[in-house]
């Protein structure tokens, strides 16, 4: 698997995430990664974006959010960084997902999903920022796809 | 993005999704899909067989149509979602609480019996 980091910055605006897709698509063609692994990362990534855009950053379109990618000993670790008020999502509580149609109440969902598909994930807040690094251990080309984790 | 919306026999609604379902799509779908939707009682198909990539914020888009549905006497149910998009599904509790049919013409009698007076 090849090595190096990439890096993407993006405007705070919804039209930015066709962007986001086509860098994190460009990254996995490089590693060769499967199916499964290009679904996960692109999923976990556009969630913790999307959280930004809605939240941290919401209305504020001149805003940028900036994306480093590195890939390396078949991992692929996505920092995701942005100048919103200090959000660590690792705090927030787990979900308690509804079991009838009734219960169910908007919002949450975004964080069951990173913290499902990324294989890591770990916040820090550095010089105003917050920064929240996904990690993809990444199947090795090939390898058959993983079920659920 | 795809949205298609069709009516079928015994007043089944086909809503048909298609593309990439992020932030940028859902902003675009949420109006026209609950104005289309949910503004009448109805049995509802939403067919994701095209869909190849949905975010947490589409998901609340059918949620919130499922359950007005069913505050209104209606079903909606999903058709036949591919294999990572099913998954992502599942792991977000969405299969749990609207139902997923692999063949359409169950998901209709679903969708048609579920309908309350």
């Amino acid at each position: 698997m090849p090595s190096g980091s990439r890096t993407l910055h993006l405007s705070a605006a919804a039209a930015e995430l066709p962007r986001l897709a086509a860098w994190l698509g460009e990254i996995l063609t490089g590693l060769g990664a499967g199916d499964r692994d290009r679904f996960r990362v692109d999923l976990a990534a556009t969630e913790v974006v999307t959280n930004i855009l809605s939240y941290g950053l919401a209305g504020q379109a001149t805003a940028e959010i900036r994306l480093e990618g590195v890939a390396a000993g078949g991992k692929l670790s996505l920092t995701i960084s942005d100048g919103g008020p200090a959000f660590d999502p690792l705090q927030a509580p787990e979900k308690v997902l509804p079991t009838r149609l009734e219960d169910a109440a908007p919002g949450g969902l975004g964080l069951v999903l990173i913290r499902n598909y990324a294989d890591e994930v770990r916040y820090a807040r550095v010089d105003g920022e917050n920064r929240l690094t996904l990690v993809f251990r990444l199947a090795a080309p090939g390898t058959p796809p993983a079920g659920p984790a | 993005m795809q949205f298609d919306v069709s009516t079928l026999n015994q007043g089944v609604v086909r809503v048909t999704l298609g593309g990439r379902l992020d932030l940028d799509a859902a902003l675009k779908l949420e109006d026209p899909f609950t104005f289309q939707i949910s503004t009448q009682k109805a049995p509802v198909v939403v067919d994701l067989s095209a869909v190849d990539f949905i975010a947490s914020i589409a998901m609340r888009i059918l949620v919130k149509n499922a359950k007005a549905q069913q505050n209104r006497g209606g079903k909606l149910v999903l058709y036949k979602p591919t294999g990572l998009v099913r998954e992502a599904l599942t792991i977000s509790g969405i299969t749990t609480i609207i139902p997923v049919f692999d063949d359409f013409e169950a998901a209709c009698q679903d969708a048609l019996a579920g309908m309350t007076p």
